[in-house]
């Protein structure tokens, strides 16, 4: 999973394909370790992720409640998916988190 | 020598060290057996719940939130998702309310009277021309009363009597007047009346295209959105509830691995019953050994002794490396499902907290504190139907004054009934009054006078106009009220209705907030159950990592094995020095009677490698698996 920093405080994850329980804990990984290097503002890029379940779901929470305990937050960009998209919209998740 | 006591006290030692072996063995089985009970005892329970929480989650999905979808065939009976149901009805009653409100072609088709101002026939229009023409009619009353007055003074005296009859024009002109005034005070009225209905109904059909507009025509829409948001939901739960069955399938795993326990304890029961042939045989041997005719029994018996005592240190050293084994499997697997669960815990906690409440605002509206992802969508509708109601409200209200407009009308209309009749009585008087002129006139000689001519014809215009005039009023007057009346009795039953629909609706609606209320309960619960589900076998893992009790005894067993052993070898040793001998030659065969308690195929193995034999059969593999 490409991960890009971007200063001392933004950061950028790219996963790509689904993110579901088989594959979440990488997820969960890049963003971690970009929390124990100090990154606040952390960008997720959807723009290959194809669908996304609840335990890729859990961990976007996870880390926003983090992010936000230190001022930061998750920012989630180029949704492709109209599955992923509608989904969002169905569930009010961008009540929560900024979503692009 | 006959009667010394054989055994010394090392001797003697290690027949108490044999019985100890075997006590500190049968020790070890019972903390084996506790050990594994840990598992044993608490995973059936851990897995009958795992299976009703999915259940209770499906079925709480299924019958709240949203069933299976099979071509979106909604269920019946039994079974039907409350959500739905509860939509479908709310919506319907929506619908039906639609249905009764009055349409602005149907207000106008049933005001058609009051309201088309280009129609011939009965209208409010008609009636207010009617009152103004009799209103031009009578006000020339008014100029032959001051005609008369004039004629009777220029008469002089011969005009005396004409005087009276000019005071009676004068009296009813003046009558006529205050009539005529009323007539214009009550024309007013009717026009201001009718200017408010007109008023009415324009806000009325403006409210109402409103509520039609803004709210019914969408109410498809508004619903869809929300089943939607609540199967997105739904899959989620349902996304969750599969997860956390995943990620504790290594229960199964575990369930193997505790049957090994079996295995494990028949191996020590084994090497129990080998350890009472040892002790048997190296009690007869405590007996024989200063017995010189019995020389050969007693080596036979240390040498067995001796030698059965290596083949329980390697069926112990088998039964030790078994043990940790599998006590290392189940750490290692209890571990491995414990992290895995506390990822699921987690993701469940913020799921649960997100979906049924408690997740802190990351945009938007912090006002709305911690609403969750459900109780958006349910406020979706409701705030949609509070606002459809407020819309219904006020349509109520201006039905409601345009009714007690009516009252207004009614009153009108009397009092310009009874000006009317108090119109047609001067009029009546007049007439009274035109004869007493003719005959004055005629007295005087002037009966074909112009004043005569004018009263005459004045008074014969009033009377057949008002006649008629009259009689159309009546008319007009009794079709404006039944129409009017219908209309109201109308609007006052549909309001009924739409009241009934809107009550059933709020009824429907509250049932939607104790679904809303169940589900993020239910979520809730669920994430409970997860939490509950991890901290059950975080339990069982800390139990588990008292393992250490257990290995230690097994390794120190193993350790008095070996001196056991080694204590044997040395009594062999003095037993030999004594009989003066180097070596020894006993028989295998009671070695290899104690391959008969062996019941597993890895201890039959290693003891008949051991005993160093090919003719013992080990059996095999799937042995281990069963009891012999």
């Amino acid at each position: 999973m490409k991960v890009e920093r971007r200063g001392s405080d933004a950061a950028a994850i790219f996963p790509s394909g689904k993110i579901d329980v088989t594959n979440s804990q990488d997820l969960k990984q890049a963003l971690m370790e970009l929390y124990d290097e100090g990154f606040n503002n952390i960008t997720i890029d959807f723009s290959n992720v194809t669908t996304i379940d609840s335990s890729g779901l859990g961990k976007l929470l996870l880390f926003q409640k983090k992010l936000k305990e230190r001022r930061g937050e998750i920012k989630v960009t180029n949704i492709k998916s109209e599955y992923i998209k509608k989904m969002f919209n169905l569930i009010h998740l961008g009540k929560v988190i900024k979503i692009d | 020598m006959p009667g010394q006591d054989p055994a010394t006290p090392a001797s003697r030692q290690l027949q108490e060290n044999l019985q100890h072996a075997i006590a500190q063995l049968e020790g070890l089985i019972d903390n084996t057996e506790n050990y594994y009970g840990v598992i044993h005892e608490s995973l059936p329970f851990i897995d009958r719940n795992l299976e009703l929480t999915g259940q209770e989650t499906n079925m709480l999905i299924n019958y709240f939130i949203d069933s299976p979808r099979s071509g979106d065939s909604k269920e019946t009976g039994e079974g039907q998702f409350l959500m739905a149901e509860t939509l479908e009805r709310i919506e319907a009653n929506f619908k039906t309310i639609s249905s009764y409100l009055l349409k602005r072609q149907e207000i106008d088709r049933l005001l058609e009277v009051f309201l088309d101002s280009g129609s011939e026939g009965v209208s409010f229009e008609s009636f207010l021309n009617l009152v103004g023409e009799t209103k031009k009619v009578l006000s020339d009353v008014g100029d032959i009363s001051i005609n008369a007055i004039i004629f009777s003074a220029r008469l002089g005296d011969a005009g005396r009597g004409f005087g009276v009859i000019s005071d009676y024009i004068l009296q009813a002109s003046t009558s006529l007047e205050n009539e005529l005034v009323e007539i214009d005070t009550l024309l007013n009225e009717l026009l201001q009346w009718h200017h408010s209905l007109q008023s009415s109904i324009g806000t009325i059909d403006e409210t109402q295209k409103k509520a039609e507009n803004e709210y019914i025509r969408d109410l498809d829409k508004v619903f869809a959105r929300v089943t939607e948001s609540m199967r997105a939901i739904s899959d989620i739960l349902r996304n969750l509830v599969n997860n956390v069955h995943d990620t504790v399938s290594p229960f199964q795993e575990l369930m193997a691995l505790i049957q090994r326990q079996d295995i494990v304890r028949q191996n020590m029961e084994n090497t129990i019953k080998c350890l009472h042939s040892v002790e048997e045989k190296y009690l007869k041997y405590l007996t024989l050994k200063e017995d010189q005719n019995n020389r050969e029994a007693a080596l036979n018996h240390i040498f067995f002794t001796t030698r059965a005592l290596g083949l329980v240190q390697t069926l112990a050293d088998n039964m030790a490396a078994d043990l940790t084994k599998s006590l290392q499997d189940i750490m290692d697997t209890t571990s491995s499902l414990l992290a895995a669960l506390e990822e699921v815990r987690d993701e469940s906690g913020q799921l649960s907290r997100f979906l049924a409440g408690g997740q802190k605002e990351g945009q938007g509206n912090p006002d709305q504190g911690s609403s969750s992802a459900v109780d958006y969508s349910f406020h979706t509708i409701f705030n949609f139907m509070q606002e459809l109601m407020a819309v219904l409200v006020e349509i109520k209200k201006q039905m409601e004054t345009l009714s007690s407009d009516k009252k207004t009308f009614d009153k009108s209309m009397r009092r310009t009934e009874l000006s009317m009749n108090n119109i047609a009585e001067q009029v009546a008087h007049l007439n009274k009054v035109k004869l007493l002129a003719r005959i004055e006139l005629a007295r005087v000689g002037l009966q074909d006078n112009a004043m005569g001519e004018k009263i005459e014809n004045v008074v014969a215009a009033i009377g057949n106009t008002l006649t008629e005039n009259i009689k159309v009023f009546q008319d007009l007057k009794r079709s404006l009220s039944r129409d009017l009346q219908s209309f109201d009795r109308i609007i006052k039953d549909n309001q009924r209705k739409i009241d009934l629909a809107v009550t059933e609706a709020d009824n429907s609606m509250e049932r939607l907030r104790t679904t809303n209320e169940i589900v993020s309960q239910a979520i809730v619960a669920l994430n409970r159950e997860v939490e509950n589900l991890h901290h059950e076998v975080a339990s069982i893992f800390q139990r588990l990592q008292d393992a250490k009790p257990l290995e230690d005894s097994v390794h120190g067993l193993n350790q008095f094995i070996q001196n056991l052993l080694e204590t044997a070898e040395a009594e062999k040793k003095l037993i030999m020095d004594r009989f003066e001998l180097n070596s020894w030659e006993d028989s295998n065969d009671e070695l290899e009677s104690l391959f008969n308690y062996l019941t597993g195929y890895l201890e039959r193995v290693k003891a008949r490698d051991y005993m160093e034999t090919e003719h013992l059969d080990a059996g095999s593999e799937e042995g281990d698996l069963t009891l012999f």
